[in-house]
């Protein structure tokens, strides 16, 4: 059993027990209303996880269950730390049950998170305090700083680059002894959400000594902060700074605006994901598993597929991670703008992932120098930047040059647009920068775990550029009815694709929408959330889930 | 909350100015707006209304046997099996010598060969879609109904039988095996089986139900509507399935399998994801063992065949580890536990002689191959309770 946001228990059984304890307080009746209905709600997940997976792995969970029924039964307006207790303990919870190699793996990880969380929390306040003393900031604090980074930094390089750095190694022996020599390759499980908390925790420290944030007033803020369960898993990239005014005075009343406005943005999401993007993710599983017989035809179609898939799947968990917050009456900052209507590939970038892109601006590009040195440098940052980028996506050379195509991508359009060559129209530039993208998303695709783990990540790669390049001829064939070979194109999905097509590049994205709380947007809202409710049987992961 | 939306971006430094932001109408002003209270209200109220509409026909309609309130709109193929393998098991005259167990796959398993082998009262006792927990329910009947008599056991074991699959509420709620099922885990059906009454699949046999008039439709197989619906679960007295229509041929049989072992893909290794041996179908497994050893009995179990076609299309769903797997596990359990049971293997036709023609898709047999198949069980020593060991 997987808590995902797309399934049963998350939405009738997590949500509903924390906004219960979260919000239900006030008066006498009300808090004894809260304190009842959350923990009947909390003994069913209980009860839940005890009859999917086993009455010992709901036993293993007691140890965050217990505080965070306490916690809640404790918590009230004027006792915001144990609010932050609760929202923490509760949020622990959702990590340990993400996991779908079960509970016992959860448990096992979470200490690795709680570890980053305490040692940034620690340097954060131990760099305040240099800071504050008037120090100079290139002594001492930057050695805790640094130190904070090289940590976070080398979670990531053991948990999620350990193996690829060594299958890397050993292919280059290979290739210098002829087998030789390897070293042993580590089969670490990843844990979820690692890059996003990481990154989280390191933009947490790196604000401080820059001097643009002062740190969490108690471990029990900042923890809460790391461990906010909407965007812990897949984002986006929140910010200490976007959020820590929130969580000093967090809202005692959940308004009808955020009530509305968060359930609008979580329907939406779901929407996205458990009817178009899952509806997708069938054929593009299909036609990926036979990349070796593809056509033009299919090929395109896979690709495009793709294209399509991702970007709901992605901004259906950013949707969704937007209305959780505001559910709770939290801010996050918009991650999606209509990305496919990007002009160039710089424009896609502040449109795609924009938490991740200002993350990798802020830190990376703007720390190597941004574009205040002479023009090659600025490329070479840029080209830089989405190399880091690139990796922090996966663990697999595939990402690599992903990254830097999009890299090459950046460096051309600043030549080009620096030298006056700029697509004459607007639709141009648009297909231009769309072709390109869904071109590239090819060796993104081809980077998915279950690729990377069989080693045949660049052999489809290969087989998907080679078939939509013309290698296996054009396929006009491939359209038409779906048989059980599975190589054709079916018409519904090509249809469907279209319409997307469409959508992506006229239709405004969530954050466009004007919302007005009328009759008809109210039942058109309850249709979305009736059809995604039809659709939530086989729940499946969101893909920026294996970063 | 205040503050509009506009704030919203302002919290996200660095975005692009002409980034979009949400704009708040204040709602009591504007003409239609009915406020976030009232939004809510509607929407909510809308939501549950449809959903309980839907919930309510599909509840109504019953298509797939998921409450089993009526059979009269089923439209899955044998979805109320397990209530008419119940029935039949209690109209027998004799309780039987010989149970066998099974999917689909064994439905056709003729006790009428197993007893002209053998000698012995046998009753076909596998349903559609059966998966161990299924065997090990209709055993802790037997144990209760003929604890001095126990029936030597025969299960034809599929490959894909050891992932966690719902137990159908159907047979939860029969007053014949609910003593069996712990409350705790009725309960938990109970409440998943209302989840399946507001779910796609659920709602989509609904629709095609209803356009259809009601009545049995198959969902698989060639024929017209009149030919499928003649063609319906039909048992004899010992529980075999009966066909009345010609089983497909040649390229026919072919288009099939494809066909079928295309939809088959679907629901094991998309539907249900199925990577491995899972622990509960496992456990329930060693637990069926358990008890025919706790009554003298050495069940034999034989592992079911695939149409040589079907094991070319499932090649890519890696079915050959699959099968490895089950074989090494079931290995394992003989050599390092105390369970008794054998083991034959006929995943392969070629053990038993099997034609290939002889399937009505890639893993249904005629009963021609089902009666070459009790053969060589036979001679395997699988088919008697004298405890001989298989080759």
């Amino acid at each position: 059993m997987q808590l995902l946001f797309n399934s049963h228990p998350f939405l009738l059984l997590f949500l509903p027990a924390m906004l219960i304890g979260w919000w239900v307080q006030r008066t006498a009746v009300r808090q004894w209303t809260r304190r009842v209905g959350m923990t009947a709600i909390l003994a069913g997940l209980f009860a839940y996880v005890s009859s999917a997976v086993g009455r010992p792995e709901a036993i293993a969970l007691l140890p965050l269950l217990v505080p965070a029924l306490l916690l809640g039964w404790f918590a009230a307006v004027d006792r915001p730390q144990y609010r932050l207790g609760y929202l923490a303990f509760m949020s622990w919870m959702f990590y340990v049950l993400s996991y779908h190699e079960g509970i016992y793996i959860g448990l096992a990880l979470l200490p690795l998170m709680l570890l980053s969380t305490t040692v940034d929390y620690w340097a954060g306040k131990a760099i305040q305090t240099e800071i504050e003393a008037g120090r100079d900031k290139t002594g001492r604090a930057k050695k805790i700083l640094i130190s904070a980074l090289v940590f976070n930094l080398a979670l990531l390089a053991v948990f999620k680059y350990a193996g690829f750095f060594a299958t890397s190694l050993n292919a280059v022996f290979d290739l210098l002894t002829s087998g030789g020599t390897s070293v042993p390759v580590p089969d670490i499980i990843l844990p979820i959400g690692i890059s996003f908390y990481t990154f989280n925790s390191m933009s947490y420290t790196i604000d401080i000594y820059r001097e643009k944030v002062k740190p969490a007033k108690g471990m029990l803020e900042y923890a809460a902060f790391v461990a906010l369960f909407p965007h812990l898993i897949a984002g986006p990239i929140v910010r200490y700074s976007d959020i820590d005014t929130q969580l000093r005075s967090l809202h005692t009343k959940l308004t009808g605006e955020m009530a509305s406005l968060g359930l609008w943005f979580l329907v939406v999401g779901l929407f996205k994901k458990v009817v178009i993007a899952n509806a997708l993710a069938t054929h593009v599983d299909r036609l990926y598993g036979q990349s070796g017989d593809l056509s033009v035809v299919s090929g395109w179609a896979a690709a495009l597929g793709y294209a399509m898939q991702l970007y709901f799947d992605f901004s259906a968990y950013s949707d969704m991670a937007v209305g959780l917050a505001l559910l709770m009456g939290l801010r996050f900052p918009q991650n999606f703008n209509s990305p496919y209507k990007a002009l160039n590939p710089s424009d896609f970038w502040r449109r795609w992932h924009m938490s991740l892109s200002r993350w990798l601006t802020d830190y990376l590009y703007i720390t190597m120098g941004g574009n205040r040195g002479s023009k090659l440098k600025t490329l070479r940052n840029l080209f830089l930047t989405m190399f880091i980028g690139g990796l922090w996506h996966g663990a697999a050379w595939v990402f690599v040059l992903w990254g830097l195509l999009h890299g090459l991508g950046l460096v051309v359009h600043r030549v080009a647009s620096d030298a006056g060559f700029v697509p004459p129209w607007k639709w141009l530039a648009r297909t231009m920068t769309f072709a390109f993208v869904v071109i590239l998303w090819v060796p993104f695709r081809s980077g998915s775990i279950e690729l990377v783990k069989s080693g045949k990540s660049t052999e489809v790669m290969n087989n998907m550029l080679g078939a939509m390049f013309g290698r296996n001829g054009f396929g006009l064939h491939d359209m038409s009815k779906f048989d059980a070979t599975g190589l054709q194109v079916p018409l519904t999905y090509a249809g469907l694709l279209a319409v997307l097509l469409v959508f992506v590049n006229i239709a405004p994205n969530t954050w466009e929408f004007k919302f007005k709380p009328s009759r008809k947007l109210a039942l058109g809202t309850a249709v979305l959330a009736t059809w995604s409710v039809l659709m939530l049987s086989a729940p499946s992961p969101f893909l920026y889930f294996q970063f | 909350m205040g503050t509009s939306m506009v704030d919203l971006r302002a919290l996200a430094e660095g975005v692009d100015e002409a980034a979009p932001h949400i704009e708040l109408t204040a709602g009591d002003g504007d003409a239609g707006s009915i406020g976030h209270a009232g939004f809510l209200c509607w929407m909510f109220g809308s939501l549950a209304l449809i959903l309980l509409l839907i919930g309510s026909v599909n509840w109504y309609v019953d298509a797939t046997g998921i409450t089993g309130r009526t059979t009269k709109w089923l439209i899955a193929e044998n979805a109320e099996v397990r209530a008419v393998k119940l029935d039949l098991y209690d109209g027998l005259p004799q309780p039987p010598e010989t149970v066998l167990f099974g999917s689909s796959r064994v439905m056709k398993f003729d006790p009428a060969d197993a007893e002209q082998l053998t000698g012995d009262r046998t009753f076909n006792a596998a349903v559609s879609g059966g998966v161990p927990r299924d065997a090990l329910l209709f055993t802790m009947l037997l144990a209760e109904r003929q604890s001095t008599n126990f029936p030597h056991v025969v299960w034809g074991l599929d490959v894909d039988a050891f992932r966690n699959k719902q137990l159908r509420d159907g047979l939860a709620t029969d007053p014949r095996m609910s003593t069996y099922i712990p409350r705790s885990e009725r309960v938990a059906t109970w409440v998943s089986s209302r989840t399946q009454l507001v779910d796609w699949q659920t709602t989509k046999a609904t629709w095609r139900s209803v356009r259809a008039g009601g009545g049995k439709r198959t969902e698989t197989g060639t024929g017209t509507d009149d030919a499928r619906a003649e063609r319906d679960a039909q048992f004899s007295s010992e529980g075999m399935q009966q066909w009345s229509l010609a089983f497909p041929k040649g390229r026919f049989l072919d288009r099939q399998v494809r066909k079928q072992i295309a939809q088959y893909a679907g629901f094991i290794f998309e539907r249900d994801a199925y990577d491995g041996i899972e622990d509960a179908p496992l456990g329930e497994f060693e637990e069926l063992v358990r008890i025919a050893n706790e009554h003298g009995d050495t069940p034999d179990i034989f592992l079911t065949p695939y149409h040589p076609l079907a094991e070319e299309l499932l090649a890519k769903h890696d079915i050959g580890a699959r099968e490895r797997e089950v074989r090494a596990k079931l290995r394992e359990l003989q050599n390092d536990s105390e369970l008794r049971f054998q083991v034959v293997d006929l995943t392969d036709i070629v053990t038993f002689g099997g034609d290939r023609s002889e399937f009505y898709d890639g893993v249904h047999m005629t009963p021609v191959n089902t009666r070459r198949a009790l053969e060589e069980l036979q001679r395997e020593g699988g088919l008697t309770a004298d405890g001989r060991s298989g080759s």
